[in-house]
């Protein structure tokens, strides 16, 4: 059976077939296209969700996504319509518990499977991050929001690799790195963010203190102390976020080690999926920058990190060629972090308020622009026990009652209020110029 | 928020560029005919996105497009009045020329005997082979695929398998 079976693997379309079936494809996409307001009916394939955690709502969510919006209708229309106009709170307003608490866990519990569960947990960490980014510009962002904040972040990134893990556990590594390469990306630039945001707060306190210095008096062995144990708000968040990234980028390296123990029918299969991602997320990200450039009325520094990831990809294609498949397979997920960063990029422009720059300094070199001024911060040789403790966090698998694990595509949650341009412009008048590396 | 076309199309497309391929041999092994088997997975697709296209959503995009691709090779099947179980042993089926199974006599008659086979099986217990044993799907995704519990698949496919094992020694060798 096993040999009938890998010889009846070999009928497959070729080539020029494929490409021809998709051309066809694609014309009869553009003759019928998509509704843009959805009716929002669900397939009829019917499965019983294992969720009911987060939110008794579970009694009511059975086959399909239709009750959320039906659910967050009936609340909306009980409470004056509050729920929607949570959903631009930040820490510190008074409807930011509903966005929490209420409307995120409406959204969490119709995330199926691992797949949209890592999704969504890394848009949470996405909107976690966008939320203190804000906050600091405005001068907002104080000690128990920061911690609070900083807390919450942790988390939905400690539930984002403990869902890579049970993906990866599964067997499904394309899914797996799929969302390590968004997770990365997240990680990356929130870091350049808020270590930007830190050395700002730093020099502002600094010059502060320099003008306090005339009229203060000499200080006491007590101030000393008080003085090194304060923190910056703007610390917590980035304590949150340390080596993160670092450990992303091991992780990507892992995952292309793990391909190669793979048998050659499951890593041809494998990489084909992964190229085939990545070259939808190009002509997706290409889109999506040309509007936005079209609109801005000039080309964006994004555009390099867009061109930069084309030819990564291009490599990428090289390699596969060569039968060299762990390289390939790093590459393209290099390149689809990279896009993800982009994207990151269009999003924190429009979101928080932050003027951002990008440049083309490749990642996974050490930054210097990383320079902590606090003597808590841990140093660079200390990474290999912090890769110790987020690997045994990665280790832990999240008690999951979901028995639905065969999509390979799932319908990803869609950020809505992060980009509400309004309401952000109208908070915070003060910006400041950030470095997202790339 | 409602999703943009852009969005829209873009999932589409994912699905269609991981499982074109897949759906393809789908019907392959149902119609025994590459350009048919072309014409039908492609027709699966185009109705998939007709449902996408209307507003509709997908929990279940692979479990959703399996079933769609099974029902249009069913509904190829009743409306082209399949040929008989003797026409099918004396043609074969037409493998093309990528496929290596040719390169391997005894190997084509194990495969042209198999096909012969399948095609006495109920639709059920074809399908349920098929899909385990050609598509490499494990039982519960079967079963999500089919609405059907693990345990009436794994039945299925157990049941299949020995009529195909059983069947499989009538068949004369040359």
């Amino acid at each position: 059976m096993k040999k009938l079976h890998k010889q009846l693997n070999h009928v497959r379309l070729t080539k020029q077939e494929s490409a021809d079936m998709r051309g066809d494809m694609l014309s009869y996409m553009k003759e019928h296209p998509a509704a843009v307001s959805p009716v929002r009916k669900s397939d009829p394939i019917r499965h019983s969700m294992g969720i009911g955690k987060h939110f008794p709502l579970h009694l009511l969510v059975t086959h399909n996504r239709m009750f959320a919006g039906i659910f967050l209708a009936i609340i909306a229309a009980f409470s004056g319509g509050t729920v929607f106009a949570a959903q631009g709170a930040l820490p510190g307003d008074v409807l930011y518990p509903i966005k929490v608490n209420v409307n995120e866990e409406i959204r969490g519990a119709f995330t199926v499977n691992a797949e949209a569960k890592v999704a969504w947990e890394t848009t949470l960490a996405e909107r976690r991050s966008h939320e203190a980014a804000a906050l600091e510009t405005e001068g907002a962002l104080d000690a128990d929001i920061a911690a609070d904040l900083s807390a919450r972040l942790a988390t939905h990134i400690d539930k984002a690799e403990s869902l890579m893990a049970e993906l990866e556990a599964k067997g499904n590594l394309e899914a797996a790195a799929n969302a390590q390469s968004r997770l990365e990306a997240l990680l990356s630039v929130q870091q350049r963010i808020f270590q930007s945001l830190e050395d700002d707060a730093t020099a502002d306190t600094d010059d502060d203190t320099t003008d306090d210095s005339a009229t203060t008096t000499p200080s006491t062995d007590d101030d000393d102390a008080d003085e090194d144990e304060h923190v910056l708000p703007i610390t917590h968040i980035l304590n949150a976020l340390e080596h993160k990234a670092d450990v992303q980028a091991r992780v990507r390296a892992d995952y292309a080690e793990k391909l190669e123990e793979k048998d050659e029918d499951d890593r041809a299969r494998t990489l084909a999926q992964t190229k085939q991602v990545t070259e939808t997320k190009i002509t997706t990200t290409e889109k999506i920058l040309l509007t936005f450039e079209e609109k801005n009325g000039a080309r964006t520094e994004a555009h390099a990190a867009f061109d930069a990831a084309v030819t990564m990809k291009q490599e990428a294609d090289r390699k596969l060629l060569a039968k060299e498949y762990g390289d390939a397979f790093e590459l393209y997920h290099k390149a689809q972090t990279m896009l993800d960063r982009v994207h990151l990029f269009l999003r924190t422009s429009a979101a928080v308020g932050i003027e951002v720059r990008i440049d083309t300094d490749n990642d996974d070199d050490k930054n210097d622009d990383r320079n902590r001024s606090d003597e808590k911060h841990e140093d660079v040789n200390d990474q290999d026990t912090d890769d110790e403790q987020n690997a045994d966090d990665a280790d832990e698998k999240e008690d999951d009652d979901d028995t639905d694990e065969d999509d390979a595509l799932n319908i990803e949650i869609e950020t809505d209020a992060l980009l509400d341009i309004d309401d952000k412009e109208t908070r915070s008048e003060s910006k400041s110029r950030v470095n997202i590396g790339l | 928020m409602a999703a943009t076309q852009e969005d829209i199309e873009q999932r589409f497309m994912t699905l269609y560029d991981t499982y074109q391929d897949a759906i393809f041999r789908h019907c392959y092994f149902r119609v025994y005919h590459r350009e048919i088997a072309k014409e039908l997975a492609q027709e699966a697709f185009m109705k998939v996105w007709d449902y996408l296209q209307k507003g509709n959503t997908l929990e279940h995009p692979k479990a959703f497009l399996y079933k769609i691709a099974t029902n249009t090779v069913i509904d190829y099947r009743r409306r082209k009045k399949e040929d008989s179980l003797e026409q099918l042993q004396d043609t074969g089926f037409q493998p093309a020329g990528n496929e290596r199974i040719e390169d391997a006599t005894d190997s084509k008659m194990d495969v042209d005997a198999l096909m012969t086979v399948l095609d006495t099986l109920e639709d059920i217990y074809c399908e349920a082979f098929l899909l385990r044993y050609i598509e490499g799907l494990k039982p519960k995704e079967i079963a999500v695929m089919t609405g059907e519990t693990v345990n009436v698949i794994s039945v299925r496919i157990t049941r299949a398998k020995r009529q195909v094992q059983q069947k499989m020694k009538h068949i004369p060798t040359v």
